[in-house]
């Protein structure tokens, strides 16, 4: 009985010892389909993707609710790109990201509410103008126009973020703000705005602080 | 006889319970045609490096893409440099929250080391600044200035107050990203902040479009030290006598020269943290290592008594009673053995000891840019270089460095085990 409980303490010893230490994941983790829409299994303080599907589906509906965007007589011409979007943050981010589902998120629902300025494609237009007047090409089924379509409004805004640290608990705390304006192009009216706000906090393990 | 196989697999079991080797700290199997396929787009040359970011697995990755990614930098493979700056800081800004290697580098029993690699503050700080870098050469300033606002808040875990987020030189480039999109009222405020850090800055003129670094000096070196090498100290880098620069710039058949300015210390940032929290779970390992080895000793010193007495005096249960005593004692100085309270030395061995810029209005790039690095003593250190310059917007960048970031082992330092 004793030499067993003895055999016991050795066994707890060399399993004390084991030199072999965790190894995590060996097996990778097979393609998941994840929604969008929702928080994924990585995750910081910044702006992820479902931040932005919400918040531009947010921007969308509000933005149909303008009776100057979504119910003028004449549909209005606008752009809506990230020219004038400008990113202050400390978040690395391609602002395409945001403006692009915008966009084609405004222009499905519009349903020729408003009509859409093609800006960040006027050098492939513009290439396409000169082969079809060169005789290149012929004239297409459209037809020809004097110029490029000028807009009505663009939008423009602006994505800040406020970060803060408590080092005795290691929390990080970041403000994200993202503030979306569409702009007058004549007269430099704001014409619409929408906001779109959320802090969000967290803490490393104390093996990195 | 009985008492003799006792004490023969005692101690057997002490000497072959710990090793210094732990199974994390080696390389892992990669097959040839998964390697070769990682390989493919990467540059011939740094194939050694980025070998590594398979070989030594997910807990090196961020060191060997950050170590790969400067590398690429300077070799002029900018898209390669930046996928691997991406891809070290993508794993920086993840919260590890209820990792289980986190969780394993507390336990007694496994070295700081298992943890993933994230780097200390100041090499944090490092990702961004180069990642900010590429972006000013890109033109894409308004990443450029995330980037470098990222990095300073990285710097903010400093203990001592005035020496978080004091990083002078992302302060600048924060600035300079800012007037290179027109900003001129941000980029006072930040070259304001950057004076506030650095004393003997001075602020760039407003109609300078043009950056120039320098990069001098080797990386500050992690050292373990204390009884059980549980404490991380830095040593100032070595193997280096430069220390300044100054550009040479030729245009339309002028030459001028620039002094840089120091703008930031590297090996004082690092040693100005202050302690870690991590530190005090080392210590306690520590503390436990030595208590239990030294509860060992006076256990099989005890023990070895007894069994001398009851040998002496024909008394095998005295004799077994100290065999028991023994045994124990070495069960006690195995644990202690086991007890891993080493502190992580893994460390970003390209760096520069300290980064130095110079600032002008210039024409639109290219233009010709020569540096030389200079000595303590005002001599020269080694030829004068030429320095690439690229501009795709409102300014241009030329970056340079006085030791290769190539002229470094394949595997960073602590990284894996040696045998």
């Amino acid at each position: 009985m004793r030499i067993r409980l003895w055999l016991l303490a050795a066994a707890a010893t060399v399993a004390a010892c084991q030199t072999t230490s965790p190894t995590l994941n060996t097996a990778g983790s097979p393609t998941v389909e994840l929604d969008p829409g929702t928080r994924g299994p990585v995750a910081g303080v910044g702006i992820e993707g479902h931040d932005i599907i919400s918040m531009t589906d947010r921007m969308i509906r509000d933005m149909l609710t303008e009776p100057r965007l979504a119910a003028a007589e004449r549909p209005p011409q606008v752009i809506i790109d990230s020219a004038y979007f400008e990113n202050e943050s400390s978040q690395r981010l391609n602002k395409n990201a945001i403006t692009d589902r915008l966009r084609v998120g405004l222009n499905r629902a519009a349903k020729g509410r408003m009509v859409f300025v093609a800006r960040h494609q006027a050098a492939m237009v513009a290439q396409e103008r000169e082969l079809k007047r060169e005789g290149v090409v012929d004239r297409g089924t459209t037809g020809l126009t004097r110029a490029q379509a000028g807009a009505d409004y663009r939008l423009g805004g602006r994505i800040v973020s406020i970060d803060s640290r408590d080092t005795r608990t290691g929390m990080i705390q970041r403000y994200n703000q993202i503030t979306f304006e569409m702009i007058d192009l004549e007269r430099g009216e704001i014409v619409w705005s929408g906001i779109y706000e959320f802090s969000r906090a967290a803490a490393d393990d104390i093996v990195y602080r | 006889m009985k008492l003799h196989r006792w004490l023969l697999g005692a101690s057997a079991l002490a000497l072959c319970a710990c090793s210094t080797i732990q199974s994390h700290e080696t390389v892992v199997d990669v097959k040839p045609e998964v390697m070769s396929a990682y390989l493919s787009d990467k540059p011939a040359a740094l194939h050694p490096y980025y070998e590594r970011v398979l070989l030594e697995g997910g807990r090196n990755v961020v060191l060997n893409h950050m170590r790969s990614g400067l590398a690429a930098y300077e070799i002029g493979a900018f898209q390669t440099a930046a996928e691997s700056f991406d891809e070290a800081l993508l794993r920086i800004e993840t919260i590890y929250a209820d990792n289980e290697k986190a969780a394993a580098a507390r336990s007694l029993w496994v070295k700081e080391n298992i943890k993933d690699f994230k780097g200390e503050p100041y090499e944090r700080v490092m990702a961004y600044y180069y990642r900010g870098l590429l972006y000013l050469r890109e033109g894409d300033y308004e990443n450029a200035r995330a980037s470098f606002k990222g990095g300073m808040l990285q710097d903010t875990w400093a203990e001592e107050e005035e020496y978080q987020a004091d990083f002078a030189l992302m302060a600048f480039l924060e600035g300079w990203s800012s007037r290179c999109l027109g900003k001129e009222s941000a980029a006072q405020e930040s070259f304001d902040e950057a004076k506030r850090h650095r004393a003997t800055f001075n602020s760039p003129p407003k109609d300078h479009n043009a950056l120039l670094i320098a990069e001098i000096g080797t990386s500050p070196v992690k050292v373990a030290r204390g009884d059980f090498n549980e404490r991380l100290e830095y040593e100032r880098g070595q193997n280096f006598s430069e220390s300044s620069a100054t550009f040479k710039i030729t245009s339309k058949g002028k030459t001028q020269t620039i002094d840089a300015q120091l703008l930031e210390d590297l090996y004082w940032q690092a040693t100005t943290r202050g302690g870690r929290q991590i530190q005090a779970i080392l210590d306690g390992k520590a503390q436990f290592k030595e208590t239990t080895d030294t509860a060992g000793e006076v256990a099989m010193a005890a023990g070895t008594s007894l069994v001398t007495t009851g040998a002496y005096g024909y008394n095998d249960d005295v004799a077994m009673a100290g065999a028991a005593m023994m045994f124990v004692g070495l069960i006690a100085k195995g644990i202690a053995a086991a007890t891993r309270p080493e502190a992580d030395i893994r460390y970003w061995d390209n760096l520069p000891d300290t980064v130095h810029v110079a600032t002008m209005k210039a024409p639109t790039a290219p233009y010709s840019v020569n540096v030389q690095f200079k000595n303590g003593d005002g001599s020269n250190a080694g030829p004068e270089r030429k320095v690439e310059v690229a501009q795709a917007g409102a300014c241009s960048i030329g970056w340079t460095r006085s030791h290769a970031a190539t002229s470094i082992d394949v595997s960073a330092p602590g990284a894996v085990a040696q045998r």
